[in-house]
């Protein structure tokens, strides 16, 4: 255990390390420094004052209302998709930067398990990921909290369906990262399968059915779309989280992490194979 | 085990890696390589680059996988965790994540051989005092030199107190301060019982420091033995004279090479009685002796020789 925490560590230090990760921090923070003057601009506290329940009319649903429909734009909108791919960049290179050469010799010859160093790897990546998930969304929660006086729990929930997603593109990264060893490779396919592959099989019907006419063919396609990552779906269910309504499909969740653990145990077996 | 006690340090038997590279093509980089180091030897790996230095040292850390042949380190599989356990290592041309100070390098890499708490503090403050570093503890690694890395790399390498050392090119690229340094910490190592496997084409390192070496072309080994049987030239001395005496050893049977200038002769005799009888040849031509001692090739001679020979 203490190896593998020691893995971990260094993991941590090297993604501190990353000026990727910085830049995340410097612009959510700014981010989060916008939204404290937009919702303190005279307007804007105006109308939280007027939708403040009151003795007469008690009920705080138009607040709340507010609450998520900001949530949405900036948690919804701008940082779900640009996250996922700032996350992309900032891990894309934790597993192929150990196996450099000069590298992995030294981690190898230590008194760890191949799939320990892995996994110590990985979890220092999803650590890293969750922090600035938390950084964001927890500040966007509490700038709204303090504000409106709303401490609606639903909004804080929209970062599973994120940390999911992610959890299912990086496993598609590492074992690339571990059979090519390189970062860019990883990144190049992972925004391929995430953004054009998912998209276009989301809208399937209207984009790929025309092309190929034969039962066959759909179902080939149907096929792809569900072992594919369904990131614009995902997407949704962060938003319908958001909002607070029930969630019906829960299918795109349980795909990203079935594609996680399939990667990552790939990703474990080559890595246990391999030789450097 | 060895007579019933202490197990060897490493024992090889006929260890072999083949290299497949596609379509039937194969590269044969280690052929039947066998070897027992006792605790507390010195042993130095020579050969030109490709000779398989590196792929033997990688086998024996677990890093590539042998075709046939076994291994083991104090009777443990080489590859196992136990073995590794009793190993330190330091490749050749490391990289050091920069973003980390040497401090918390050491701390790391102690943490991954084993070494925690206290004792791992000790040995820190204790290893940075050796290879010179200590001021340099917090400073992240990207500004040392390469010779404040290499010894860096050696402490680490040393954090767990390993019974077995692989070095592989320790001294490649380093000042002859830097050299002396390294070579001082070995020696230090080796001193505390380490026994220490060095990979390395810098013969007169290898010379210095190593109690055994073998020569390895090709895969192959071509040459082994301790220092001193690998470099003594059998039957032939080295006499040194007075210069100005030069013109009475003309015409002296056995003489392999003469250098007038300095001094010296280089005789061949059968027998020691043989070089008696020459000597008193030599004395009944008046010439003044000052040393007679037996020929010695230096490892760099016995290299080139070996490896043509190939």
């Amino acid at each position: 255990m203490r190896r593998f925490s020691a893995i971990l560590r260094e993991t941590l230090l090297e993604v501190l390390s990353n000026k990727v990760l910085i830049g995340f921090f410097v612009i959510a923070g700014l981010g989060l420094l916008a939204m404290i003057i937009a919702i303190n601009m005279p307007d804007t506290s105006a109308k939280i004052a007027r939708l403040q329940p009151t003795p007469d009319f008690p009920d705080s649903a138009a607040l709340e209302t507010f609450v998520r429909e900001w949530f949405s734009i900036s948690v919804g909108f701008l940082f779900y998709n640009s996250f996922l791919i700032v996350a992309t960049i900032i891990t894309a290179g934790l597993v192929p930067s150990m196996m450099r050469k000069g590298v992995i010799d030294l981690y190898l010859s230590k008194p760890i398990s191949r799939t320990q160093l892995l996994f110590g790897k990985v979890l220092g990546g999803l650590i890293i990921v969750l922090a600035c998930i938390i950084f964001f969304v927890g500040g966007v929660w509490l700038i709204f909290g303090l504000k409106t006086g709303v401490w609606d729990p639903a909004p804080l929930a929209s970062m599973f369906p994120i940390m999911v997603s992610f959890i299912g593109m990086y496993g598609i990264l590492v074992f690339i990262g571990v059979t090519s060893e390189s970062p860019f490779l990883g990144i190049i396919i992972v925004f391929l399968l995430a953004g054009l592959v998912s998209a276009t099989l989301a809208n399937r019907e209207t984009t790929l059915y025309g092309l190929v006419p034969s039962d066959i063919g759909h179902t080939v396609i149907d096929l792809l779309y569900v072992i594919m990552p369904q990131t614009s779906e995902s997407a949704e269910i962060a938003g319908d989280i958001m909002y607070g309504k029930t969630v019906t499909n829960y299918f795109p969740m349980i795909q990203a992490s079935f594609t996680g653990l399939l990667f990552f145990s790939l990703a474990a077996f080559s890595f246990k194979r391999k030789e450097f | 085990m060895k007579n019933g006690t202490a197990p060897l340090t490493l024992r090889i038997e006929q260890l072999s890696k083949t290299y497949r590279k596609g379509r039937g093509d194969a590269v044969e980089a280690l052929k039947s390589f066998s070897l027992e180091l006792q605790a507390g030897e010195i042993f130095g790996l020579l050969g030109p680059n490709g000779a398989g230095k590196t792929t033997l040292v990688k086998t024996l850390l677990g890093i590539v996988r042998p075709t046939s042949g076994r291994a083991f380190i104090l009777d443990h599989p080489v590859g196992s965790v136990k073995a590794r356990q009793h190993i330190g290592y330091l490749p050749e041309n490391h990289r050091f994540p920069g973003h980390l100070s040497g401090e918390q390098l050491m701390r790391i890499f102690g943490e991954l051989s084993g070494v925690s708490g206290k004792k791992l503090d000790a040995r820190i403050d204790e290893l940075l005092e050796l290879v010179e570093l200590r001021e340099w503890r917090a400073t992240a690694i990207r500004k040392y030199s390469k010779g404040m890395q290499q010894r860096l790399g050696l402490a680490q390498a040393l954090i767990s107190k390993p019974q077995l050392l692989f070095l592989d090119e320790p001294t490649d690229g380093i000042d002859p301060v830097g050299r002396k340094r390294i070579r001082d910490v070995l020696i230090h190592a080796r001193d505390q019982g380490t026994t220490i496997f060095l990979n390395s084409h810098l013969l007169s390192e290898v010379e210095l420091l190593t109690d055994r070496v073998a020569i390895l072309n090709k895969g192959t080994v071509v040459a082994a033995g301790t220092t001193e049987e690998l470099t003594a030239t059998p039957n032939v001395y080295t006499l040194e004279f007075d210069p100005a005496q030069a013109d009475a050893i003309n015409g002296l049977e056995g003489v392999k090479h003469m250098d007038s200038s300095s001094g010296t002769l280089e005789l061949l005799a059968e027998s020691v009685g043989v070089l008696n009888q020459r000597i008193d040849t030599l004395r009944q031509h008046q010439v003044l002796l000052k040393a007679v001692r037996p020929k010695r090739n230096t490892l760099e001679q016995l290299f080139f020789d070996v490896i043509e020979q190939q």
